[in-house]
C-alpha cells in the first residue's frame, strides 16, 4: 500500500491535521471525531481545510517483515522486570507494543516520520496553491496519545533539516497551534533513556536530545532562533496514565512539560456521571424505570472525550 | 395482573423505549456521519497553479525588498551576505532562467545524495547542474536562505501585508518549487522503505531480526539522518529446502546461509511478472555452509563442514559447495515456519 498524502482545497488561510494514536486506523476512521471538530468550528468550518494522518499501516509491514508479536511480548516481559519502578514498570507493558516500535527500529522511526513530513508539505503547498503563503497560514495540529510523539519527532526534524523546506525562518513554516493530547512524548525519553544502547541511532531520536523536551526552533545567521510553534498546548487528563497521571497524581517521569507549553489538566471521572446530582438523577429513574443505572465506565485516554472537553477552546485557538 | 407481571410488563417496554431511542439515535448519528463524511470525500484538491516566475524576477524581489525594508540600516551584516550573493549571481544568463526549474534542480533529485546545494558543491564539481555553476547555486540558495530569514518580518513594517507579498513573491515562488522537490522525494523515501519492509519483501528469522536490530546502528546498515533507508539487510538464515543430485538422485540439503541482501531500489527493477524475474526487487549473496555428508536437516556446522556460496536472484536461489564434489544447490525464497526458518 503506498503513501499518498492527503489534499484539499483551501477556501481560507487555515488548516487542521489530525494525527491519530494508539491503535489500527485507517483512512475513513475517525468519521465522528471529524465531525465533532466540524460541529465545533460551526459556521467557520469551510474556511479549514481538514487532514488526517494515518501510519499504522507503516508499523504493520515491521510487524509482519519480523514476525514480531513474539518479539514484542518478550521484551515487554523483560522490560517490566527490569525496570525497578513498580509503577512504571506496569506502565510500560501496557503500552509498550505501540511505543517500542518507533523506540527500537530506526527504520519505522523514519518511516513514519517521512509521511508526516510528507503530509506536511503537502498541506502547505495545499495553502500556497490557494494562494495563501507559508508565512500567511495557520496551521492548527491535533495529536493524541502515540500520535504525539511522531508529531514531537516529526516537528523536530523539520525544523533541523533544511532539505524538508518546513523550517520555521528560512521557510516561513510556523505551525499557529500545536496540541497534544495525552501526549506520552516524556514517558517514551524516560523509557528511551532507561533502555539505554537498546535504542538505535539514538542521536536521531529527537525525543531523548537536549537537558529536558523543548520546542523545536531553527537558529537564524545572525544566531538568533525562531520557534516552530506560536502555541504549543499540552492537555491530559488526571486519570490518563499516558498523559502521564496515575490516580490523580502527576507522575513526573511520564508528563510532558515542555518549556513555554500551555498546560491543561482535565479532572476525570471514573464512571460517566460527573456530579452527585446526576448521580441521584440517573437512581431515581432507574427506580421508576425498574432497570439497572444507566453508570457506564469512562475511557480516561479517548480523543473525542479530550476533543468534547475542549470545544470552546479548540474553537478558538483554531481560529485565532 | 401481579405485582411480578407487571414489573416484567413495565421493563419490557423501557427496554422497547430504550432501544428505540437508541436505534433512532444511532440512525441519526450514521446519517450525519455518513453524509458529513460524503462531504469531506468531496473536498478535492484543487487543480495545481504553475510556479511562474525566472531567476531574474527573483533577484530583483529581494533587492527591491532589502531596499523597501529598509535592509542595509537595520541589519547591516546580514545586509552585507544578500548584497554578497546578489554579486554572485550577476551573469546575465540566468536572468530568463525559470524558477520552477532551477528550484526543481535544486537537490539534484539523486536519492540519499540528496542534499542543499552547499553541500553538492562541495562533493562535486563536475556540471551536476546544468541550468548554473555550483557557485551560484550555492549564492542563490543562501540569497533566499537570508532573504526568507529576514525580510518578511521587515517589510510588514514598512509597507502593507499584501504589498510585501507581491514584493516577496518571486522568493516564496523559489522556496515552493524547492518544497515540492521536497515532497517527490519524501514519497520516494517511502517507496523504498515499502520495498524492504513492506508486503512481498523478504521475512526476516529471529536470528536475522537480532542482527538487523544490531546492525541499525552501522552506518551502511542504518536509515540516514535525513530518512533514506539503507538497501542492506544482513542474512543469517537456515534453510532446509535446498534440492541438489547427488548420488545420482534428488535430494533436499540445509544449508547454512550468511550474506547481505541488497534491495533494488530503482524503479524498473522490482516489477511484476517476468520483468520482475529478470530485475528483483531484491538480490543476496553470501556464504554457504552445509553438513559434511549433506542431507536434510543436518546440522551444518558438525565435522568437516563444506564451504561455499550462495546468490539469490528474487526468490531464486543457488549455492554451490565445496568438498570432495562440488555441489550444486537450488531453492527459492521462503519461510517455512515464522521465526525459525
Amino acid at each position: 500500500m503506498s503513501f499518498t498524502p492527503q489534499s484539499r482545497s483551501w477556501s481560507g488561510k487555515r488548516a487542521v491535521l489530525l494525527v491519530h494514536g494508539i491503535g489500527n486506523s485507517r483512512p475513513g476512521d475517525y468519521a465522528e471525531l471529524l465531525h465533532a471538530l466540524h460541529s465545533l468550528l460551526g459556521d467557520d468550518r469551510d474556511s479549514v481545510a481538514v487532514y488526517q494522518l494515518f501510519y499504522d499501516h507503516f508499523n504493520d509491514w515491521f510487524t509482519e517483515k519480523t514476525n514480531a508479536t513474539e518479539l514484542l511480548e518478550s521484551a515487554v516481559k523483560s522490560l517490566a522486570d527490569r525496570i525497578e519502578d513498580p509503577e512504571l514498570g506496569r506502565t510500560v507493558a501496557e503500552y509498550i507494543g505501540d511505543i517500542l516500535w518507533p523506540v527500537l527500529s530506526a527504520n519505522a522511526r523514519a518511516c513514519v516520520r517521512e509521511a508526516y513530513l510528507a503530509q506536511l508539505k503537502q498541506i502547505v503547498d495545499d495553502g500556497e496553491n490557494a494562494d495563501v503563503s507559508a508565512r500567511q497560514q495557520q496551521i492548527t495540529i491535533i495529536a493524541h496519545s502515540l500520535g504525539c510523539f511522531h508529531t514531537y519527532e516529526t516537528l523536530h526534524h523539520a525544523a533541523k533539516y533544511s532539505t524538508h523546506m518546513l523550517q520555521p525562518a528560512s521557510h516561513e513554516v510556523r505551525f499557529a497551534n500545536v496540541i497534544f493530547m495525552a501526549s506520552p512524548v516524556q514517558l517514551i525519553r524516560t523509557v528511551a533513556e532507561r533502555l539505554g544502547p537498546l535504542v538505535p541511532n539514538r542521536r536521531w531520536l529527537e525525543t531523548v536530545q537536549g537537558e529536558s523536551l523543548f520546542i523545536p526552533f531553527e537558529t537564524r545567521t545572525n544566531g538568533s532562533e525562531v520557534q516552530s510553534v506560536r502555541n504549543w498546548i499540552s492537555v491530559t487528563g488526571d486519570l490518563d496514565p499516558v498523559g502521564g497521571h496515575f490516580f490523580r497524581r502527576q507522575a513526573d517521569w511520564a508528563y510532558m512539560n515542555v518549556p513555554g507549553q500551555h498546560s491543561f489538566i482535565d479532572k476525570q471521572y471514573p464512571t460517566d456521571v460527573t456530579n452527585r446530582e446526576e448521580l441521584i438523577s440517573r437512581l431515581k429513574s432507574s427506580a421508576l424505570n425498574g432497570a439497572a443505572p444507566a453508570i457506564s465506565p469512562s475511557d480516561p485516554h479517548s480523543w473525542q472525550e479530550y476533543i468534547a472537553r475542549h470545544t470552546v477552546d479548540l474553537k478558538q485557538w483554531i481560529l485565532v | 395482573m401481579s405485582a411480578r407481571g407487571l414489573i416484567a410488563r413495565r421493563a419490557r417496554a423501557t427496554m422497547s423505549r430504550l432501544a428505540g431511542g437508541m436505534l433512532l439515535r444511532s440512525t441519526i448519528s450514521a446519517i450525519t456521519v455518513l453524509v458529513f463524511a460524503c462531504s469531506v470525500a468531496q473536498s478535492q484538491p484543487a487543480e495545481r497553479r504553475p510556479i511562474t516566475g525566472t531567476v531574474g524576477e527573483l533577484l530583483r524581489a529581494a533587492t527591491s525588498s532589502a531596499r523597501v525594508a529598509q535592509f542595509a540600516d537595520t541589519m547591516p551584516v546580514e545586509y552585507a551576505t544578500l548584497a554578497r550573493q546578489l554579486d554572485a549571481l550577476g551573469r546575465r544568463g540566468l536572468d530568463s532562467l525559470s524558477l520552477d526549474a532551477v528550484g526543481r534542480e535544486w537537490m539534484a533529485t539523486e536519492g540519499p545524495r540528496t542534499a542543499p546545494l552547499e553541500r553538492i558543491a562541495r562533493w562535486r564539481r563536475d556540471d551536476v547542474l546544468a541550468l548554473m555553476t555550483p557557485a551560484e547555486a550555492v549564492a542563490l540558495d543562501s540569497l533566499a536562505l537570508v532573504s526568507s530569514q529576514y525580510l518578511p518580518d521587515l517589510l510588514e513594517l514598512r509597507v502593507s501585508v499584501d504589498s510585501a507579498n507581491t514584493l516577496f513573491a518571486p522568493v516564496r515562488a523559489f522556496n515552493r518549487a524547492r518544497r515540492q522537490v521536497s515532497l517527490s522525494q519524501s514519497l520516494e523515501k517511502l517507496r523504498r522503505y515499502e520495498r524492504k519492509y513492506g508486503p512481498g519483501s523478504p521475512r526476516l528469522n529471529a536470528a536475522e531480526v537480532g542482527l538487523n536490530f544490531v546492525a541499525q546502528n552501522v552506518p551502511p546498515f542504518q536509515p540516514s539522518a535525513d530518512g533514506w533507508p539503507s538497501p542492506l539487510e544482513l542474512v543469517a538464515s537456515y534453510v532446509p529446502t535446498y534440492l541438489t543430485v547427488s548420488d545420482g538422485r534428488a535430494q533436499a540439503w540445509t544449508v547454512l546461509e550468511g550474506g547481505v541482501r541488497l534491495y533494488m531500489f530503482d524503479p524498473a527493477w522490482g516489477r511484476s511478472g517476468i520483468a520482475g524475474v529478470i530485475r528483483p526487487s531484491h538480490i543476496a549473496a553470501g556464504l554457504a555452509v552445509v553438513n559434511e555428508v549433506g542431507g536434510a536437516l543436518r546440522e551444518p556446522w558438525r565435522g568437516d563442514s563444506r564451504l561455499g556460496a550462495f546468490l539469490s536472484w528474487g526468490g531464486a536461489k543457488i549455492a554451490i559447495v565445496g568438498g570432495d564434489g562440488p555441489n550444486v544447490l537450488v531453492s527459492r525464497q521462503v519461510q517455512l515456519i515464522p521465526w525459525v526458518f
